[in-house]
């Protein structure tokens, strides 16, 4: 129907157009393109899970989670008390061999003690196979059926006297053709 | 030549309309539970998984103690009281736990013969429990089977077996 429609447009500009306008020089050259692109679209298959980290009261350091979904603590007697830890993870289908890039926050806050939110930073992502990249640069390629996947991990940071207690928060990802 | 190039305008305006759509956006959940860490002791009264003695039997037979430390014995006669061991694990109160215990055999060592006997079939009374919600803590016990062979030989023979908890 749409189309129909715009052919009666043209009609009606071209019977309204004055005589003069058609005696012109005709434009021939004019460059156009059209780009026809598939959508790009993020579908999300795991949230980010830190699992179980125990903490005393003189605890504090560092929880990084790794692209591969694996947390490793820095000193200051925090512990892994298990639970399973994961990284973000999402399908990404679009234009088969496009590039894409990839938008993260620089922090996400956690909630749920009695203090302050808890922060991730540091986020990376990893496309496909390639290497882990840091926010600000993450792009990847759309393979040649159209599809990629992307993996996020982050730092949590755990100051001294955190409360035990479950923490959670929401973090947003887009992608945009490059 | 006029038409085409507003033909073209037209296809673009329309094209106009996915082009928005070449961007996507999900938020994603972010968790992390803290809580207070685990510790696993032995109980003293009984810090060892003890078989007492047995006769060497003239077929394969077998010892299964209980995680409770009862014996069923099997073609094997024992002479003293086994027992089981038992551990006490606290954490944070009410939360639930995961016991692992070995899914495969344990060798037993011979102290003076050096040969080795097998240790299998280990069983915990609580694959998960919860820990009280007073006092965080909670026991439980392991027990497992010993194979012994006509062909084994006397002596005291001793191992070692990992057991570890993790919140699940």
């Amino acid at each position: 129907m749409k189309k129909i429609l715009f052919s009666f447009l043209v009609v009606a500009a071209i019977a309204a157009a004055p005589s003069k306008m058609l005696a012109q020089t005709n434009s021939a050259n004019t460059p156009t393109s059209v780009t026809i692109i598939n959508p790009i679209t993020l579908t999300q298959v795991d949230g980010m899970s830190f699992g179980i980290i125990g903490v005393t009261a003189a605890a504090s350091g560092d929880a990084t989670l790794s692209t591969a979904g694996t947390v490793t603590l820095t000193v200051g007697g925090l512990t892994l008390q298990g639970g399973s830890s994961r990284s973000a993870h999402y399908y990404l289908s679009g234009d088969a061999g496009k590039t894409y890039a990839v938008t993260l926050p620089a922090t996400i806050s956690l909630f749920g003690g009695s203090g302050a939110p808890l922060i991730v930073s540091d986020l990376v992502a990893k496309c496909g196979t390639g290497a882990d990249q840091a926010q600000g640069t993450i792009t990847g390629t759309l393979d040649g059926t159209g599809v990629d996947e992307i993996k996020v991990g982050g730092k949590l940071t755990i100051p001294l006297s955190t409360t035990a207690a479950d923490y959670t928060g929401t973090f947003p990802i887009s992608v945009a053709y490059n | 030549m006029k038409t085409k190039v507003i033909i073209l305008s037209a296809f673009m305006a329309v094209l106009a309309i996915p082009a928005t759509m070449a961007q996507s956006l999900v938020n994603t959940p972010a968790t992390v539970t803290l809580g207070t860490p685990l510790t696993l002791t032995l109980q003293p009264s009984s810090p060892n998984l003890n078989f007492g003695n047995l006769n060497i039997p003239t077929s394969q037979g077998t010892c299964v103690l209980s995680p409770t430390g009862v014996p069923t014995y099997n073609n094997v006669v024992g002479t003293s009281t086994p027992n089981s061991v038992s551990f006490i694990v606290t954490g944070g109160a009410s939360k639930t736990i995961a016991i692992t215990v070995p899914s495969g055999t344990v060798a037993l060592t011979g102290a003076q013969t050096g040969t080795t006997i097998n240790l299998s079939d280990f069983q915990t009374n609580l694959p998960t429990l919860t820990l009280d919600a007073i006092t965080g803590s909670a026991t439980f016990g392991v027990g497992a089977t010993l194979t012994l062979n006509p062909t084994d030989k006397d002596d005291t023979y001793t191992g070692t077996f990992p057991v570890s908890v993790a919140y699940n």
